[in-house]
């Protein structure tokens, strides 16, 4: 399994065009909100789940998306889905 | 209690793809998904539902400051529609009824409750930059201005404020008398922006 870092820095790739706020993607730590501080659509939550899903082969139900509103609490759902596999 | 959405349609073609595999069973009920299906242009209706989704969300949110991203709670049905407007019941936790503006160039919700009358106006204003803070600056000014023109209070004494969850409020500051605040909701996406003013209204507590 992919460490925290790794894990943040693929993340990280995957979230990057939906980015409205570059400024604040360049300072990201697992506290960054995707709406509040990058200023992501929140349609576009849903192509960060969508894009997860593909990336690590999981399922996001919608129950963990939900809760997929910070870096750290994504991170904490793949982390999640990756070891139930 | 109010909110409001507004969806850039140029700007939605661009960001999001709606056809993409699972994007529709993310975001919507079987029972929407059923309409945008039989719909003339499923384009537009994902748009307007998700925009009905979203001013109901915030109407919602003001009050038990609960973030989270579950589109498919939120449950819409239609009452009206034509190519021009909209308007339907929205569930999430409580019940609103919504009004819709459709446009080629956009789509424009107020979620409000059942019983307002008369609905809440929403006011849309088109921007030249794309940029967010210069929005939200420009969008506040229009605010003010606009209060200003339809009620007796002077612009000076007018500010748009943040409630201590972080909801935008209009706050009306007179020396002669109680400071008093008006719910309102600030939305943006692409080249638009829009708000909407509560009818209701409270007084500070000090």
């Amino acid at each position: 399994m992919q460490t925290k870092e790794e894990l943040i820095t693929t993340l990280k790739t995957i979230v990057k065009p939906y980015v409205q706020d570059e400024q604040a993607f360049e300072h990201v730590t697992e506290e960054t909100d995707f709406i509040r501080d990058l200023k992501i659509n929140s349609a576009n939550l849903v192509d960060i789940a969508l894009d997860v899903e593909e990336a690590y082969d999981i399922e996001i139900d919608n129950e963990s998306m939900e809760k997929m509103l910070t870096v750290g609490a994504a991170i904490e759902i793949i982390q999640e889905k990756l070891a139930a596999k | 209690m109010i909110g409001n959405d507004i969806v850039d349609r140029a700007q939605a073609k661009r960001e999001s793809n709606w056809q993409r595999k699972g994007f529709l069973d993310k975001l919507f009920t079987p029972s929407e998904q059923q309409l945008i299906q039989r719909a003339r242009d499923p384009e537009c209706l994902v748009w307007t539902l998700w925009s009905m989704k979203e001013s109901a969300y915030k109407a919602t949110t003001r009050k038990t400051e609960k973030r989270v991203f579950n589109p498919t709670k939120i449950s819409c049905t239609l009452e009206m529609w034509s190519d021009e407007a909209v308007d339907g019941f929205v569930v999430y936790e409580e019940e609103y009824r919504t009004r819709s503006l459709i446009t080629p160039d956009y789509i424009a919700s107020v979620a409000f409750s059942v019983h307002t009358l008369p609905i809440p106006n929403q006011v849309i204003i088109p921007f030249e930059r794309i940029d967010y803070h210069h929005q939200s600056t420009q969008l506040r000014t229009s605010v003010l201005e606009h209060y200003a023109t339809v009620s007796p209070v002077s612009e000076k004494k007018l500010q748009v404020c943040s409630d201590k969850n972080g909801s935008p409020i209009l706050v009306i500051k007179d020396p002669l008398q109680e400071t008093v605040c008006i719910p309102i909701s600030i939305s943006h996406h692409g080249h638009y922006g829009a708000f909407s003013i509560a009818h209701s209204v409270f007084m500070l507590p000090d």
